[in-house]
């Protein structure tokens, strides 16, 4: 399998009152083209850091990120939004759909932006696998928490991307709808053969991914058996 | 062109990024046009261009019409005279400039009727007079004017009701003028450019300039006026008296124009029109405040946005145009809506002033147009340069780190684009750069200024915060927090204030000005000339007809020849009256008109000294003040007085003010009684003559042959004219203030609120009461208000002093009331305002709130 995301020696250190506080410390890893993978931790270890600089969002300054074969850390800020529109997905936390724009604009965005044709046939396809048909002219504000994640994802999905983002996908969201978005990601995954990463809290959620990898403070390792899931559920329920 | 030609020409002319951007700009408008984002800055730039747009049509109206009614008190735009003939190369150079003139020759002579002479004031005129403004004529003597297009043919002679009157004439008698003999035609009711000394106003003929040389009255040595009247373009006119003046002798002529006329009653206009200018620019200056506020709200509310299609992988090309679409439209809808609205409301204020704006003058042309649409476009563009920039730089991190901002430290660029906008906008509008410049310069002090204060004030409002009540404690909490912010808000509160008092007061000031001038029941007839024995058989035959005559003053021509018992030497104070005013020292130099009275006169006013008992036998004066500083005299000062060859010494006793509009008889020097005692004087009076009774006036006047009356009705209502015009145009100006300040305070009032939201949802979420939230962010907003006012009336005392005293030239006063006012509304106003901008967010519940936030 070839590898989509390879970094190498990555480090963050931001400036905090005068300070140089290293909030990412020498992460190493790779991800392979349709893999699944949690990166779980406490909170403030450095997970959505990490995210936002795998995903192009943040300056990667010290060590080196290869995100489907091309050097992040070498690009601009409008060769990163390039790659992002084409390659990467992303569902937050907290949803961030464009408030003045319906369901189904939303997820025509990215498809638009990037000139493909037929958006508003692919979104509605996009909607109703999110099982979200007949909702599409409603604003986010006239939809649930759980819904709105939904049309989220589905607009994460909408681009086709080969590799999605997603920081705590279910944070606010209770279990039930949880459970839903998790599916559809998952879903989705298949489908499409995308890759998955993700931060989460929810340890079922992890457990669902084929692999997990855990920040402490600032440093990552790779975990694969049963008792690590046992310490991350006391980590979560902690 | 074919469909498949336009397709290509649409393909070419949008890239598919702007095409993109232009439909989500669509989407998005669309969107926020329902949920009310916009009506503010819509509002604003409505507001700003229909505003300009129907000034400016209105004002240059305005301007043509004030003008045009100036011109007609000279019957001319500019006006020579001089005591010599004039050159006729000067004449033919006005002709060459394209000008209208008109020649006049002024002089006294006896003329002869029916066996009786009069002596008249005669003006030999041309058929071109008048150039401005229009001649009436009478039926009878003391008739009701009517205004007439003829002019004064060769042979004929004009005559007014006095000359009528006392030579018994009726028309087609034969007057005789010096050597020639001319037809009486018409009766005189008013001309245009009557001379408003009334001490030189004798009984006024018109015959034609053609037979002046028949006459033969002319000699050399006679005391002829000669004048050229002139009109026409005023770049012409510029240019003429441009060349004129370094021709001219300055003890032979004089130009008097209506650009450079210091009569009061142009004073009065001019001050109108400098009040009407920077009032409308003031009203500019606040809605393109309240578009800058609002385009800058507009911009912050869009940060997530960005962020969120940075991170979905737009380009900068694409965002970019997505908000320049959506400014451009707002621009667009509210430039059109603003030209449309301003049209109307143009239409409708001239509709208003049909009665006052005599003629129309032709269409104001294509300037207010472009004036409206630049004012708009610059507003929204300089206003959003900023604003843009940080908007464009917002980072896509902000999608996980909420606080995030674009551009850091560059406050000085928002400074610099918003002096520039109000600096443009004020330069665009008035066409002078010095009071754009002045303006700019002094607000940049003031903001300063405050800026310091404020940022105190806020400080100190947090030590008072640590022993206050709850809601107290997180207002003054709030306030301290947002410092930065508050003192921001706080001074554009001060400002829009302290704009508001400014207009205000000067509104006030200038309408109570106009409107003490000339109260119903103003005098509208002069009597001189009444003699000293007839004087109470005058007042009694005017009681008759029901006219009560309260003052009538004893006149004496005399000169005064010694201060202190220096003799003033006469060329001296020649110098002098010619750099002054109009009414004023020019008397000095020349015969001046004294009187002696018991009572100091209505309408006058000690500012020193006392005034004398009525009995008191020791020679005093009382001398005008604005011919004391001028003459420095002052209390004691012996004054050395020459009446027909005997002199005698008065010392001054008082000095006071004179109010020269009232229409009454008005003395630079006062005597008490006995000091004119032995010299002969005739009586001068004046009094109100209602319409009615004014036919009466013939048969009253013939009982006193060598009385003049002048009638001032004509001058009365012309200033009454200019006074309605100018006063609603002040009300319209002061509507428009007063809405522009009102859009700033609900503009900043919103902005502030979309800081406070999270805040508020936080305290929300933590339990706290909606009353508790709802006291303390309307005590905040009280609190901030309260010291907006109370900084705005301070700011407004300063302006104030400085445009009274430096633009005005009116008396500064102070205007303490505005110190409570200020503080008081500011508090109900803002508090008020933010109460209700924050209602909505308290009532709705803390979920809903929570999703709203994102
Ligand atoms: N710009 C910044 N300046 C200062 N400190 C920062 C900055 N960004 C992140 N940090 C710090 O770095 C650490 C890691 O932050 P990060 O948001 O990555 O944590 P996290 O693992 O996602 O936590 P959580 O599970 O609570 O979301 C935190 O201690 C945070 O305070
Ligand atoms: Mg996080």
């Amino acid at each position: 399998m070839s590898s989509i995301l390879s970094v190498k020696n990555l480090s963050k250190t931001v400036m905090s009152n005068g300070e140089a506080l290293k909030i990412l410390t020498d992460c190493q890893f790779e991800i392979n083209a349709g893999e699944s993978v949690a990166i779980v931790g406490r909170s403030g270890s450095g997970k959505s850091t990490l995210l936002s600089l795998l995903a192009g969002l943040d300056v990667c300054q010290q060590g080196e990120i290869y995100l489907a074969e091309r050097a992040l850390h070498k690009l601009n800020e409008e060769e990163r939004a390039l790659l992002r529109g084409e390659k990467v997905g992303f569902v937050f936390q907290s949803f961030m759909l464009v408030q003045s724009l319906t369901a189904l604009e939303n997820v025509m965005l990215p498809l638009e932006l990037s000139h493909q044709s037929h958006a508003r046939q692919e979104a509605e396809k996009l909607l109703e696998a999110v099982g979200l048909a007949d909702r599409g002219h409603h604003y986010p504000n006239q939809l649930s928490g759980g819904e709105q994640q939904r049309v989220a994802v589905a607009r994460a999905f909408a681009s086709r991307p080969a590799i999605l983002f997603a920081d705590e996908p279910t944070g606010n969201l209770d279990a039930e709808n949880g459970k839903k978005v998790e599916d559809l990601l998952f879903e989705l995954n298949q489908a499409q053969g995308t890759t998955l990463v993700l931060v989460t809290h929810d340890i079922n959620l992890a457990n669902r991914c084929q692999r997990q990898l855990t920040m402490h403070a600032g440093k990552l390792t790779e975990q694969a058996g049963q008792d690590e899931q046992v310490e991350q559920a006391g980590l979560h329920f902690a | 062109m074919n469909k498949r030609g336009y397709i290509l020409l649409k393909s070419k002319l949008f890239h598919p990024d702007i095409r993109i951007a232009l439909t989500l700009a669509m989407r998005l408008l669309r969107q926020e046009l329902k949920r009310g984002e916009l009506t503010i800055i819509l509002a604003a730039l409505i507001l700003a261009v229909s505003s300009v747009f129907s000034l400016s049509l209105f004002s240059e109206r305005l301007q043509g019409a004030l003008q045009e009614k100036s011109g007609e008190f000279l019957a001319a735009d500019t006006v020579l005279s001089a005591s010599r003939p004039i050159d006729r190369k000067w004449i033919e150079k006005s002709e060459t400039l394209g000008l209208k003139h008109s020649q006049q020759v002024r002089f006294s002579s006896m003329i002869f009727a029916n066996n009786q002479m009069q002596l008249a004031s005669l003006r030999a005129i041309d058929t071109a007079y008048p150039l401005k403004g229009e001649m009436a004529v009478s039926q009878v003597a003391w008739g009701v004017g009517e205004p007439t297009e003829a002019s004064v043919e060769p042979g004929k002679i004009w005559l007014d009701s006095k000359l009528v009157s006392q030579l018994d004439l009726k028309v087609g008698d034969i007057i005789e003028v010096g050597s020639t003999q001319l037809e009486f035609e018409k009766i005189i009711a008013s001309v245009p450019d009557t001379d408003l000394n009334v001490f030189n106003a004798g009984a006024l003929a018109l015959i034609n300039l053609d037979d002046l040389e028949k006459t033969n009255v002319i000699q050399p040595g006679s005391r002829v006026g000669y004048q050229l009247n002139l009109t026409g373009e005023s770049d012409a006119l510029t240019e003429f008296e441009d060349w004129v003046m370094p021709l001219m002798n300055r003890d032979i002529h004089r130009l008097r124009s209506i650009n450079t006329d210091s009569s009061r009653l142009l004073r009065a206009v001019k001050r109108a029109e400098k009040y009407f200018l920077l009032a409308s620019l003031l009203g500019i200056v606040l809605a393109s405040t309240a578009i800058a506020v609002a385009a800058a709200r507009f911009c912050e509310r869009h940060f997530d946005l960005v962020a969120i299609l940075k991170t979905l992988g737009a380009n900068q090309l694409q965002i970019r145009w997505v908000f320049v679409f959506q400014l451009g439209m707002i621009s667009l809808a509210g430039i059109g809506t603003g030209l449309a609205i301003g049209y109307f409301a143009q239409i409708v204020i001239i509709q208003a002033l049909q009665s006052y704006l005599p003629e129309m003058i032709p269409d104001a042309g294509i300037r207010p147009w472009w004036l409206a649409i630049s004012t708009g476009l610059m507003s929204v563009l300089l206003f959003s340069v900023y604003p843009l920039l940080k908007l464009f730089s917002i980072p896509p991190l902000r999608v996980l780190h909420r606080q995030m901002q674009g551009l850091k430290n560059k406050d000085w660029l928002n400074w610099l684009f918003s002096a520039s906008a109000i600096f443009g906008l004020m330069w665009l509008y008035s066409g002078s750069l010095k009071l754009s410049f002045a303006l700019l310069v002094s607000a940049g002090l003031i903001i300063l200024i405050l800026l310091v204060i404020a940022r105190s004030a806020i400080w100190g409002s947090r030590k008072a915060g640590a022993n206050a009540g709850s809601a107290a404690k997180l207002a003054l909490a709030g306030l301290y927090r947002r410092a930065r912010e508050n003192s921001v808000q706080l001074i554009s509160f001060t400002v829009a204030i302290e704009l508001l008092l400014i207009v205000l007061v000067l509104r006030n000031d200038l309408l109570a000005e106009w409107q003490s001038q000339l109260p119903e029941g103003t005098p509208n007839y002069f009597a001189v000339n009444v003699n000293q024995s007839e004087i109470n058989k005058f007042t009694q035959a005017y009681q008759d007809i029901g006219i009560e005559i309260d003052d009538a003053y004893p006149v004496t021509r005399g000169r005064m020849v010694a201060v202190n018992g220096e003799y003033v030497r006469d060329d001296v104070s020649k110098e002098k009256a010619e750099e002054g005013d109009r009414d004023g020292p020019r008397s000095f130099g020349r015969e001046l008109n004294l009187t002696a009275y018991p009572d100091l006169p209505q309408d006058n006013t000690l500012v020193e000294g006392n005034w004398w008992q009525a009995d008191e036998t020791a020679y005093q004066v009382s001398v005008e003040e604005g011919v004391a500083n001028r003459m420095q005299l002052k209390i004691g000062d012996e004054l050395t007085f020459n009446i027909a060859g005997s002199e005698f010494t008065a010392k001054i006793s008082s000095i006071r003010t004179v109010v020269w509009e009232s229409m009454k008889p008005n003395f630079f020097m006062i005597f008490n009684p006995v000091v004119l005692n032995d010299f002969p004087s005739t009586y001068i009076t004046s009094f109100y003559v209602p319409q009615a009774v004014k036919p009466e006036l013939h048969s009253v006047m013939n009982q006193f042959p060598s009385a003049t009356l002048i009638d001032i009705d004509e001058i009365i209502n012309q200033i009454r004219d200019i006074t309605n015009q100018v006063s609603l145009a002040v009300e319209f100006i002061l509507v428009l203030v007063v809405v522009a300040g009102s859009l700033v305070l609900i503009a900043q009032v919103q902005a502030s609120l979309d800081e406070r939201r999270q805040e508020l949802v936080i305290l929300r979420t933590l339990g706290a009461k909606s009353n508790l939230l709802r006291n303390s962010v309307s005590l905040e907003f009280m609190i901030l208000g309260a010291l907006a006012g109370l900084f705005a009336a301070f700011a407004n005392e300063i302006a104030l002093y400085i445009l009274q005293t430096q633009v005005f030239n009116m008396p500064a006063k102070f205007h303490w009331q505005f110190w409570f006012i200020g503080p008081v509304t500011g508090a109900l106003v803002i508090g008020a305002l933010g109460l209700a901008s924050c209602w909505k967010l308290i009532k709705i519940n803390t979920q809903a709130l929570i999703r709203a936030l994102g």
